[in-house]
């Protein structure tokens, strides 16, 4: 490779790694008076076969912050819209009750329903106590397939901080929906969870392959339908519903793009 | 900006003054008070003309709504069209749909702004021009058939639309922001 060359393809790649940094690190925002949200994520891998389904592995990732620096109002209620146009297949995946969960710390939570992993992410909260000045958290997350009550898919999403020990679950039913969202995944944070509902940013990300039957199967597929003559497709991808204690809801929503192979 | 003009022009128009300095001494008492309260008309009239944040913010939300209704029943099924390679279906909606938009923007770039976000404004207005013109460039491009052109057109509309949103995050539009769901 020439000196020149090889000069314009690192400062593309610098470009390139730039513009992908300041997507990841913000996203598509939205802001109400002082509170701005956040969301990002997209399907990886990005190129996938144009009419059948491959296994695919979805980022999401979220943010709450507020403009003038005050304390994060509590989050009530979280909606995530999936509109990728994928499957998500449990036949002969374990199933996590959802009791396993309670009060285990992360390898706890690995060793009780380690087969029903399909994520895991991380977490970072402000704790406010009384009397105290707020501090950070930083926890990790597991997510693991669960069923509700009514038999319902779900996925049990488990928080585990090492310092201060500390661990919740939020639990997020799925259902599907008509129109371009067409995945609902729904968690209510309830009180009982103490001063963690005051979430700064999480990332997770969704994927899990294993065998049923013989086969080689992934709990999340997807294809990318475009027309012969294009080489790209672009989809609102997904849509987050934050409702805050104090009533305000935001809801940013990411569009992100497939390549056909 | 604009808005603060009309304040001044009336400031110039009271000058009653030399009148009243004629009429005697109750006259002259007068003028002082007269002023004060042309003053305070004018102020009431500049803060009146001068909409706020909220004010503006309101009344573009009334002009973007029945647009945005509009666009989405014209766009309704483009994305169905494209994949079934009607091309010329899709440009006829995308057509519609940029005629919708100019409209829009026309109608709210005729909207008195409020001063201290008229920088921030001017940059948005900027990046809703540009906007018009990926749509203009989209619905070309599918016309000629020239899909890769179209999908393009299509990629930078929608990195646009994301900047114009990032530049007016803090005046929370629903309607007049930028949502690529909005586009079928």
């Amino acid at each position: 490779m020439k000196p020149a060359t090889a000069i314009r393809l690192a400062i593309a790649l610098l470009a390139a790694a730039a513009v992908l940094g300041a997507t990841l690190a913000h996203g598509e925002r939205a802001q109400k008076e002082n509170l701005i949200v956040s969301l990002s994520g997209g399907i990886s891998p990005r190129k996938l076969p144009r009419d059948r389904p491959a296994p695919v592995a979805v980022h999401l990732a979220g943010g709450i912050r507020t403009s003038d620096g005050s304390p994060l109002p509590r989050v009530n209620w979280i909606k995530l819209e999936l509109a990728w146009r994928g499957r998500l297949f449990t036949h002969g995946l374990a199933v996590c009750p959802r009791g396993r969960l309670q009060s285990v710390d992360g390898p706890d939570a690995i060793e009780a329903c380690g087969a029903a992993q399909v994520g895991r992410g991380k977490l970072f909260a402000k704790i406010f106590v009384p009397g105290q000045a707020p501090f950070g958290i930083h926890a990790q997350l597991r997510a693991f397939n669960g069923r509700t009550k009514a038999g319902r898919p779900a996925v049990w999403v488990h928080a585990y901080s090492t310092n201060p020990p500390v661990s919740f679950v939020l639990p997020f039913t799925v259902r599907r929906q008509p129109g371009t969202f067409r995945t609902v995944l729904v968690t209510t944070i309830r009180r009982s969870v103490g001063p963690w509902p005051h979430v700064a940013n999480f990332q997770v990300t969704i994927s899990r392959e294993f065998t049923y039957r013989g086969k080689k199967r992934s709990y999340l597929t997807a294809s990318c339908p475009v027309p012969r003559n294009y080489t790209a497709g672009f989809l609102s991808f997904a849509r987050a519903n934050y409702t805050f204690a104090d009533g305000r809801q935001l809801r940013p929503q990411v569009v992100r793009s497939c390549r056909a192979r | 900006m604009t808005l603060s003009w009309p304040g001044r022009r009336r400031l110039g128009s009271t000058r009653t003054l030399p009148e009243m300095r004629l009429k005697g001494r109750i006259a002259t008492a007068t003028p002082p008070l007269a002023v004060l309260f042309a003053l305070t008309l004018i102020c009431q009239v500049a803060v009146a003309e001068t909409p706020t944040r909220a004010v503006y913010v309101a009344q573009l939300e009334t002009i973007c709504r029945p647009d945005v209704l509009a666009t989405q029943r014209t766009m309704k099924g483009v994305r169905d069209d494209v994949r079934a390679e009607r091309d010329g279906v899709a440009a006829g909606k995308f057509a519609r749909g940029a005629a919708i938009f100019a409209g829009t923007v026309d109608g709210i770039s005729a909207v008195g702004r409020p001063p201290a976000d008229s920088a921030r404004l001017k940059k948005w207005f900027g990046y809703l021009r540009l906007q018009e013109k990926y749509l203009g460039e989209i619905t070309a491009h599918l016309r000629a058939g020239k899909s890769i052109k179209a999908q393009r057109a299509t990629a930078r509309f929608i990195h646009n639309g994301n900047l114009a949103n990032n530049v007016v995050l803090a005046f929370g539009f629903n309607y007049c922001s930028f949502r690529f769901s909005r586009f079928g």
